[in-house]
């Protein structure tokens, strides 16, 4: 077999390297657009009557009327609502955060949990295991869900203390991102 | 879901090393394969460091393949580091070089897909910092923020070219401990400044400076023993 010369090793060599960094930089590029690019939020403004927040270790099933009301019945400060299930493992890392976040803030902010697309006594055994002391509730009929537009487990929505919704996180939220996303909401 | 700000982040993170050591490759000999010396250390790295924050968030999940996989819900940095660092040292001693001397001649490489790293944090969330009239606005937020994810990027970077110009001048150890040193510093004090639930320290703080303090001891008895011969910090591949 006839020897490559070294010129044309040098040559294919760097045309090699030079679809490698095209392939590279369209990747990246395509994904940090889609990274940039903001879901828009969903058009949705809780109305109705108040209502109030389980009590402590309740886990009621609650239709979007019921959840509606608990939104306006916390106007006047910031509302995180975490929707999540049991099956889904980026939630169990990270409602101990927000069990923090609901301690931590106290009355100035309310976290709100909402189990969807589960079984309610899997949701509820999750919730034992992992001492969860924030209020949750079961997504009884998918309808919050639905009216929130979720696409990914977990989610995280922010509703301001005007009860207008002012953020959504898709999938796991970092530490920084979620007091950085409350401490917005308070100020 | 697929996670595309983490996605950037780590093709930014081997992507701009694997560029300079690729434009370095005709100087030393062996910037050429970073790419297959880097993967399997990363590959470990990303895995030790996955591991621990399942250990300490989540033992259940340990054994379940699909939510280990889950990366975007954490990686302990520093177990990693350690990690691929570790199998560096491994393959470097199988292939009867000198440890050391690879850490060393790697260390700028990484510092610089560190600092990638942290500037990806744009794409990851918005980079998230102290509330300042000047800097950026993360996405949902109303107000903008001191980029400190950026200002992390561009101090590493500095630290890269201050590694690297004391590769010449400096034994190996003197070398691999003062980058680790400028990115404990780095990762401590940008964990000052970046948001977090409740008054305590982080868990990225606390190990960042358990880092800090430690690599710092190392950097002074390194620097501070005799030398009998001067070692050249020339890569061996």
């Amino acid at each position: 077999m006839a020897a490559v010369a070294p010129a044309a090793t040098n040559s294919i060599n760097g045309r090699r390297r030079v679809a490698v960094v095209v392939v590279v930089v369209v990747v990246a590029g395509w994904a940090g657009w889609t990274a940039l690019r903001q879901p828009a939020l969903p058009e949705f403004v809780a109305s109705g009557e108040p209502a109030e927040l389980p009590a402590d270790g309740d886990f009621p099933p609650v239709s979007l009327e019921q959840f509606e009301g608990m939104l306006v019945g916390q106007q006047g400060r910031p509302v995180v609502v975490n929707i999540w299930a049991s099956w889904c493992a980026p939630c169990r890392t990270e409602m101990p955060l927000l069990d923090e976040a609901a301690r931590s803030y106290g009355a100035e902010a309310v976290i709100l949990g909402v189990a969807s697309k589960d079984d309610p006594a899997e949701a509820r055994r999750f919730l034992d295991d992992l001492d969860i002391t924030y209020p949750n509730v079961f997504d009884e009929l998918g309808q919050i869900r639905v009216a929130l537009g979720l696409t990914a487990y977990p989610t995280t929505y922010v509703f301001g203390a005007d009860g207008q919704l002012r953020a959504r996180v898709n999938g796991g939220i970092s530490e920084q991102r979620l007091a950085g996303l409350i401490e917005d909401a308070l100020r | 879901m697929i996670d595309f700000g983490l996605v950037v982040s780590l093709i930014v993170a081997i992507g701009a090393p694997a560029l300079l050591a690729v434009r370095w490759a005709s100087d030393d000999g062996w910037g050429s394969s970073f790419l297959d010396d880097a993967t399997v250390p990363l590959l470990v790295g990303l895995m030790t460091g996955r591991l621990v924050t399942l250990a300490l968030d989540d033992p259940n999940s340990i054994g379940s393949l699909s939510d280990m996989l889950v990366i975007r819900s954490g990686v302990e940095f520093w177990p990693g580091v350690a990690a691929a660092a570790g199998v560096v040292v491994w393959q470097t001693n199988r292939a009867d070089r000198s440890p050391l001397k690879r850490l060393a001649a790697l260390a700028p490489l990484a510092l610089v897909g560190y600092a990638a790293y942290e500037t990806t944090c744009v794409f990851r969330d918005g980079c998230l910092g102290p509330v300042s009239p000047v800097g950026l606005r993360p996405p949902g937020l109303q107000t903008t923020m001191l980029p400190v994810g950026l200002l992390m990027a561009a101090a590493t970077l500095a630290g890269a070219v201050v590694v690297l110009r004391l590769q010449a001048r400096v034994r190996p150890a003197v070398l691999v401990a003062t980058a680790v040193t400028i990115v404990a510093a780095v990762r401590s004090l940008g964990s000052v400044w970046l948001p977090h639930i409740g008054d305590g320290m982080t868990r990225q703080h606390r190990t960042s400076a358990a880092v800090l303090f430690v690599a710092t001891g190392v950097l002074v008895l390194a620097s501070s023993r005799r030398v009998r011969t001067v070692e050249s910090v020339v890569p061996d591949g």
